[in-house]
């Protein structure tokens, strides 16, 4: 047993391997932090947006539960901490972690919203609730498949237990919000956590009002008094409201707007670091002709990645083929530079294919923004090699229905959980994860070898063995090319001058703990 | 008169009932699953299954039908997919919002339409009257989305006149409230002022010609006076039939506005619901639109026949 929170033992600890490459790449990276005042001003009202009605129940996976989640609830740990990209200890005080289980004492103090306080009981009834199929939330794919129990060793020690080796404990635990068990029962209506603000009021699609939580856990905070969430569903009447000084806090925000909103000086754009997701289109390997890897390497030679980022993300997406940033620990530059834009080489791939002339396809687009444009861009290519792609823009519930029938030739997404280790964003994507893939790469010959390295890269806490499995893994992305990356999706969000002190993570779960708002 | 209500009332049960089965089938028939878009992209088929169950969403049409009849009877509308909150409280929580909006955008059009249609109908060769009839052809040919983000970029942003948006009721706070309601009221009012004027002028250019307009004329009656007192009461029947389908337009929701204006509407309220395809939503929402027109209709049909006593209800 090795304590995660103290010194190293092992030569090459995922700990290490964390601290050692991401602090690098946090630096580095283009994660723009306000100007920390000199003191911290309480009291005040934020204002936040949100394009659509709420979800308050945490294991619900919408993006409209996240402006909630960070606010109202705290996980055992998060992405808050130093290291942008690692999971911070919240409700955590320490941890011990073993191949197969982890042992977290809690943080003292801790009261949820009802005034009782929090227990490692409550952190076994939130396993519990998670391995909880009947729920029919995403938690479940975590949880289940992985934890075989939790128990409370005291009052304030729990020890989860897996079934196997698992490096993922404390990444999963990040999603893990925690609700009392008296509330879980109403918590998509009333819900009470243990966050920095609680729950006043709801009215559905007007607004959210939360106050501060007097007793929350981390002294001094929060600053404001007052978080008000407004529903706004229009995109421009959003941003209006900010410019308009109605509003302090818009995500979800439009690439062309994003660029408009930079150089104006009522409003300051947040932009998170780069890594956790990323701009894809994924290819139905059950398809003809994308059953044959020629055919899906011609695709991905024909995509001119630069011109998109340009155009399509109006530069605020980097280009990439590869899922991890250069700087990356787990980045393989020989899979990571395999295609470049390429007509020729991609009409003699087809040509090989027995596809001279080229073929018939679409492209399935939902509402993300961006697609549209990148599929026009990608159409005009392909047109010059004979592949005639149409686009088919669906709107959301039918995008997602079409999406998991698998009645689709290529779809684009946005990948990604806003985590970064592989196991995460394998097992957490549906046209990447070995079971229930969309894609349908179980139809291919490299299937057997691509689920026995995703069942050993997820099996073992060892980071070389890890290492060296996701680099082959990272190989059978870009060879057999159902996945081709375009560049990494950094969703910023436009904030008004007088918010301080907002930084925006990685996993896009906005906190207003330690943010201030000016007069 | 209470027999004809009586009456329309018994026929608007068959009418609900049909509506009732084509709304139920007609959603499901759009392609979508409330368990997939709640599940999630990475939902796995067991998940999708789970929450199927859990809504009841796999046991067969008819007994979906029959047992959401059931309920509907009882006075119980069902818990959304998406929220977990009560149908009923949804509907009647949106419901005050679009009173508001629909009252205040009545307003604005007969402030503005009335004197401005009854103008353009008796002087049609004044400058002003031809001035009205370009803006009405320009109002009827502004989108609404694009109005209201003009007016919000105007009146809220540029100018900060006014506030962007959001509601509160006119009982809490009187003034706050009708300053939150002009922007939206002028932006849903836009079309329905022209619409109106178009009526009126129309229907009063007719009405100026007839042989008892004349007769008024030569028995020395002041113009105000015959248009006032003989000519309105005649003209306005068609119009009570537009103010009558636009009022219930209004009370249907304006989607776009509430959009634009964070309106907390039932208009959104049942977008959201069929972008959710959060059927019981849709389907209480589609019932009470049809239970809308019915009574709008039916009181259009009690003001014609106070308005020209001619016309007997109850035959």
């Amino acid at each position: 047993m090795r304590e995660a929170c103290e010194a190293i033992d092992l030569p090459f600890s995922r700990r290490r391997f964390l601290r050692t490459g991401l602090a690098g790449l946090a630096l580095g990276s283009v994660w723009q932090t306000l100007p920390t005042p000199v003191r911290a001003a309480q009291g005040g009202t934020l204002v936040a947006t949100a394009p659509g009605d709420l979800q308050f129940d945490p294991y619900f996976a919408q993006t409209r539960a996240w402006i909630v989640q960070g606010q109202i609830f705290s996980a055992l740990f998060d992405y808050q901490g130093k290291n942008a990209f690692a999971p911070s200890p919240q409700l955590a005080e320490s941890w011990k972690e073993t191949d197969k289980t982890l042992t977290v004492k809690l943080r003292k103090g801790v009261k949820f919203h009802n005034g009782r306080d929090l227990t490692s009981q409550d952190i076994v009834d939130n396993v519990n609730r998670a391995k909880d199929k009947s729920i029919g939330h995403y938690l479940f794919d975590y949880f289940d498949p992985t934890v075989d129990g939790a128990e409370a060793i005291d009052r304030e020690t729990v020890k989860i237990t897996y079934k196997q080796s698992y490096p993922l404990k404390l990444d999963d635990l990040t999603l893990l919000y925690i609700i009392p068990k008296e509330a879980m029962a109403d918590v998509a209506t009333k819900p009470v956590g243990s966050g920095p603000f609680r729950f006043v009021s709801y009215a559905p699609g007007d607004k959210l009002e939360l106050e501060r939580f007097e007793q929350y856990w981390e002294k001094g905070k929060p600053l404001l008094d007052r978080v008000t969430v407004k529903v706004i569903a229009d995109d421009q009447a959003r941003i209006a409201n900010l410019l308009g000084g109605s509003a302090d806090f818009v995500d979800t925000v439009a690439p062309a707007d994003v660029i408009r909103l930079k150089t104006d000086k009522r409003v300051q754009v947040i932009t998170p670091p780069p890594g956790g997701f990323w701009y894809t289109n994924v290819i139905n390997t059950s398809h003809k002709p994308f059953d044959n890897k020629l055919v899906r390497q011609a695709m991905n030679w024909s995509v001119d990645r630069a011109k998109i980022a340009k155009l399509a993300y109006f530069n605020l997406a980097p280009a990439t083929q590869s899922r991890y940033l250069p700087s990356a620990p787990w980045y393989n530059e020989a899979a990571s530079t395999m295609y470049k834009f390429d007509l020729a080489r991609a009409k003699a791939l087809l040509a090989q294919a027995g596809l001279p002339s080229g073929f018939e396809t679409s492209i399935m687009l939902g509402k993300l923004a961006g697609s549209k444009e990148m599929a026009q861009i990608w159409a005009q290519d392909l047109a010059q090699i004979g592949v005639k792609l149409s686009i088919i823009e669906k709107e959301e519930s039918a995008f997602w229905d079409t999406y998991g029938k698998g009645e689709w030739d290529t779809v684009a997404f946005g990948l990604g959980d806003g985590r970064l280790d592989p196991a995460s964003g394998i097992n957490n994507s549906s046209p990447l994860r070995i079971n229930n893939n969309r894609a349908k790469i179980e139809t291919q010959p490299f299937f057997e070898e691509y689920k026995k390295l995703v069942l050993e890269g997820i099996g073992t806490t060892d980071m070389k063995a890890r290492k060296r499995t996701y680099d082959r893994i990272q190989t059978i992305w870009a060879e057999e090319s159902w996945i081709v990356n375009l560049a990494f999706w950094v969703i910023p969000v436009v904030i008004s001058q007088r918010v301080k002190n907002y930084r925006h993570p990685v996993d896009q779960v906005p906190h207003f703990a330690g943010t201030e708002v000016g007069s | 008169m209470m027999s004809y209500v009586g009456a329309r009332l018994l026929q608007a049960v068959p009418v609900l009932f049909l509506s009732s089965v084509a709304v139920f089938l007609f959603i499901r028939l759009v392609p979508g699953d409330p368990a997939v878009t709640i599940a999630g992209p990475n939902a796995t088929p067991d998940q999708v299954a789970a929450l199927r169950h859990s809504y009841q969403l796999d046991r067969p049409l008819a007994v979906q039908y029959l047992t959401w009849l059931g309920h509907l009877a009882r006075g119980d509308l069902g818990l959304s997919y998406t929220t977990r909150r009560p149908v009923a409280a949804l509907v009647a929580q949106r419901l005050p919002a679009t009173l508001h909006l629909a009252v205040g955008t009545m307003v604005v059009m007969l402030a503005v339409g009335g004197p401005l249609g009854i103008l353009a109908a008796v002087r049609p060769r004044w400058a002003v009257s031809r001035v009205i009839t370009l803006l009405n052809a320009l109002a009827l040919a502004t989108p609404t989305f694009w109005l209201g983000i003009l007016l919000l970029l105007l009146f809220a942003v540029a100018l900060r006149w006014l506030p962007p948006s959001g509601f509160v009721s006119v009982t809490e706070d009187p003034l706050q409230s009708i300053r939150l309601l002009v922007l939206p009221c002028l932006t849903l009012g836009d079309s329905g002022t022209a619409i109106l004027i178009r009526f009126l002028r129309a229907s009063l250019s007719e009405v100026m010609h007839a042989d008892f307009v004349r007769t008024a004329h030569a028995k020395g009656l002041r113009e105000r006076v015959i248009v006032t007192r003989h000519v309105l009461r005649v003209a306005a029947l068609p119009v009570v039939t537009v103010l009558a389908v636009q009022f219930g337009y209004l009370l249907g929701g304006a989607v776009i506005t509430e959009a634009v204006f964070g309106w907390p509407g039932v208009g959104r309220l049942t977008l959201d619901a069929i972008g959710n395809r959060d059927y019981l939503i849709v389907q209480a929402m589609m019932l009470f639109f049809v239970a809308v027109f019915i009574a709008v209709n039916v009181i259009a049909d009690l003001c014609y026949a106070i308005l020209d006593p001619r016309i007997r209800l109850a035959s």
